[in-house]
C-alpha cells in the first residue's frame, strides 16, 4: 500500500515534466499602448532614382523601444510606378516567437531591446494622379513592400493604399494630407491572415523646395500567435495589442 | 568726318524700318496661315499682314521675322494671331507658346498678349506658354531670358515686373504671382536664327509643374 502511495506521489510530482508547462494566465494579456516616435529622413533623387533613407525610433512604454535605419533605392520604372529594393537594420521589434518561459518557470516576453535584426525586400508603389478631383492635386498610390528577416526568416507583405490631397500654392505643394491603412499578411509566420493593420494618417508641411516636416498618427491592432515554445508546453493563445503612434518626421530632398 | 558717318549710321540702324515686313522665315512641319478666311500654306519668306492667324502644327515650329525688329519662335500646336505690325506691335497667343525677341537697337512697343494677360516687353527676349488646364482654366507661363517684361491683367489692373532669368506662373491665367527662377527654364532653347544652330525647342513644359506622383512621405 504505501509503495502505491508513493508511485501516484511520484507520478505527480514528475508530470510537469511530461505534461503542459503552462496554466491559465500564463499567455500574454491584451494590450493598448502609445508609442511617441521621431524620424529623420533624405531623399537623394537622381531623376529616375531615388535614393530613401531614414532613421526613426519609436518608444514603447510597455515593450522595448526600437530603432530603424533603413536605406531604399527606387528606380521610376515608368510615371506611374516606382520599383525598389531596401535594405533595414532595426532593433528592439518584438515577434511572435518571443512569448517565452524564464528560467523561474514564469512566462514572459524576452528581452528584445538590443536585438539586431537585417531585414530586406522589395517595395512596389503605382500611383495615379486622380485628374477628375477638383485642384488635380488628389494622389492615390498602394504601396506593396516584400520584406524578409534574416534573423527569424520571417516573410511579410505590406498593402498600404494611401489617398493624398495636396494643397497647392502657385502650383507647388504647400501642404499635403493623406490617409492611408496598412495591412500586413504574414507568409511564413503567425495563424492571423493579417498580423497587423490600422490606419495612418500623415499632415506635411513643405518648407521650401527641399524640406518637408511630416506629423503622422497612427492605430494599429497586431495579432500576436502563439510562440512556439509556448506551443510546445501545449499551450495556445491569441491576443491583440492595439497602439497608438503619433510623431514627426523631417523629410530633406535633394535634386542631384 | 563724324558729320558724314551719323547719317550713314542712323540710316544702316533705321533701315528696317524703312523697308520692313513681316515674313516667316523659317518653319518646319506643318504650318499654316489664315488670312481673311483662307488658309495659306507656309513658305520660307512668306509674307504676313495683319490679322494673320498664324498656326503650327505637331512636332511643327515656326520663326516669324516682324516688323520693326521683333521675332517670334513658335513651338509645335500654337497659334498666333498678329494683331498690330505697326511700331506698337502686339500678338495674340491664342494657344501653345512662343518665344519673343525683340531687336536691341529698335525698341518701342511689343506686347504679346492672351485674352486676359498682357507681357510687355523691356527688354528683348521672353518665353510665354499655356501651361495645364486646371479647373477648366489654363495657366499661363512667362520667363524672360533677356531684359524685362511687364506682365499686367487689364481686367484687375494688376501687374508685375520679371526680370531677366525669373519666370512667373500665372494659374488660371487670372492671378499674378511673384516671380522667381525656375529650373526648368534652363532648358529653353532661345536660339531664334536656324543659321547658329539647332532652333527646335522641346523643353517638356509639364516640367514646370510640381510632379506629385513623385512625392514620397515613407
Amino acid at each position: 500500500m504505501k509503495i502505491k502511495i508513493s508511485l501516484v506521489l511520484l507520478l505527480f510530482l514528475i508530470q510537469p515534466l511530461f505534461g503542459d508547462h503552462h496554466n491559465e494566465g500564463d499567455s500574454p494579456s491584451d494590450t493598448v499602448g502609445f508609442s511617441p516616435a521621431f524620424a529623420v529622413s533624405s531623399i537623394l533623387d537622381f531623376g529616375d532614382f531615388d535614393l530613401h533613407t531614414f532613421i526613426a525610433a519609436e518608444f514603447n512604454s510597455e515593450s522595448p523601444h526600437v530603432y530603424e535605419f533603413q536605406a531604399l533605392l527606387y528606380y521610376r520604372v515608368f510615371r506611374n510606378l516606382k520599383a525598389g529594393v531596401f535594405y533595414r537594420l532595426q532593433m528592439g521589434q518584438r515577434h511572435d516567437d518571443d512569448w517565452i518561459r524564464n528560467d523561474d518557470g514564469s512566462w514572459g516576453w524576452d528581452d528584445a531591446s538590443s536585438r539586431l535584426e537585417n531585414i530586406a525586400g522589395a517595395d512596389l508603389t503605382p500611383r495615379f494622379l486622380l485628374s477628375f478631383m477638383p485642384g488635380k492635386s488628389w494622389v492615390l498610390k498602394t504601396k506593396v513592400r516584400y520584406s524578409y528577416s534574416f534573423y527569424n526568416r520571417n516573410q511579410k507583405v505590406l498593402f498600404r493604399p494611401e489617398l493624398t490631397w495636396f494643397l497647392m500654392k502657385n502650383r507647388k505643394p504647400v501642404w499635403n494630407f493623406s490617409a492611408a491603412y496598412g495591412l500586413y499578411f504574414p507568409l511564413n509566420f503567425s495563424d492571423s491572415l493579417i498580423y497587423e493593420h490600422g490606419p495612418y494618417l500623415t499632415i506635411s508641411r513643405h518648407i521650401g523646395d527641399s524640406l518637408i516636416l511630416s506629423l503622422f498618427g497612427e492605430y494599429r491592432t497586431r495579432y500576436w500567435s502563439s510562440s512556439a515554445e509556448y506551443i510546445a508546453a501545449g499551450g495556445d493563445y491569441h491576443v491583440h495589442e492595439e497602439r497608438y503612434r503619433a510623431g514627426l518626421n523631417l523629410i530633406w530632398r535633394t535634386r542631384i | 568726318m563724324l558729320k558724314a558717318v551719323l547719317p550713314i549710321a542712323a540710316l544702316l540702324i533705321y533701315s528696317p524700318l524703312l523697308w520692313s515686313q513681316s515674313i516667316i522665315s523659317y518653319f518646319e512641319g506643318e504650318v499654316t496661315v489664315k488670312r481673311n478666311s483662307r488658309e495659306i500654306e507656309a513658305d520660307f519668306g512668306l509674307d504676313l499682314e495683319e490679322g494673320d492667324l498664324v498656326l503650327t502644327g505637331p512636332s511643327a515650329l515656326a520663326i516669324l521675322e516682324l516688323d520693326h525688329g521683333r521675332t517670334l519662335k513658335m513651338r509645335e500646336n500654337s497659334s498666333v494671331t498678329l494683331e498690330d505690325l505697326s511700331p506698337r506691335t502686339s500678338v495674340e497667343l491664342k494657344s501653345g507658346s512662343v518665344f519673343a525677341k525683340v531687336d536691341r537697337l529698335l525698341n518701342g512697343d511689343f506686347n504679346v498678349r492672351t485674352e486676359s494677360v498682357v507681357a510687355g516687353v523691356r527688354g528683348t527676349q521672353f518665353f510665354m506658354a499655356y501651361g495645364q488646364m486646371i479647373d477648366a482654366k489654363a495657366d499661363l507661363w512667362l520667363c524672360v531670358n533677356e531684359g524685362r517684361v511687364e506682365v499686367s491683367i487689364p481686367e484687375t489692373g494688376d501687374s508685375v515686373l520679371v526680370n531677366e532669368g525669373e519666370g512667373i506662373i500665372i494659374p488660371g491665367s487670372i492671378q499674378l504671382t511673384p516671380p522667381e527662377a525656375y529650373d526648368w527654364t534652363e532648358d529653353l532653347n532661345w536660339n531664334t536664327n536656324p543659321s547658329s544652330g539647332d532652333v527646335r525647342d522641346e523643353t517638356d513644359l509639364s516640367g514646370a509643374y510640381s510632379d506629385l506622383l513623385d512625392q514620397d512621405y515613407f
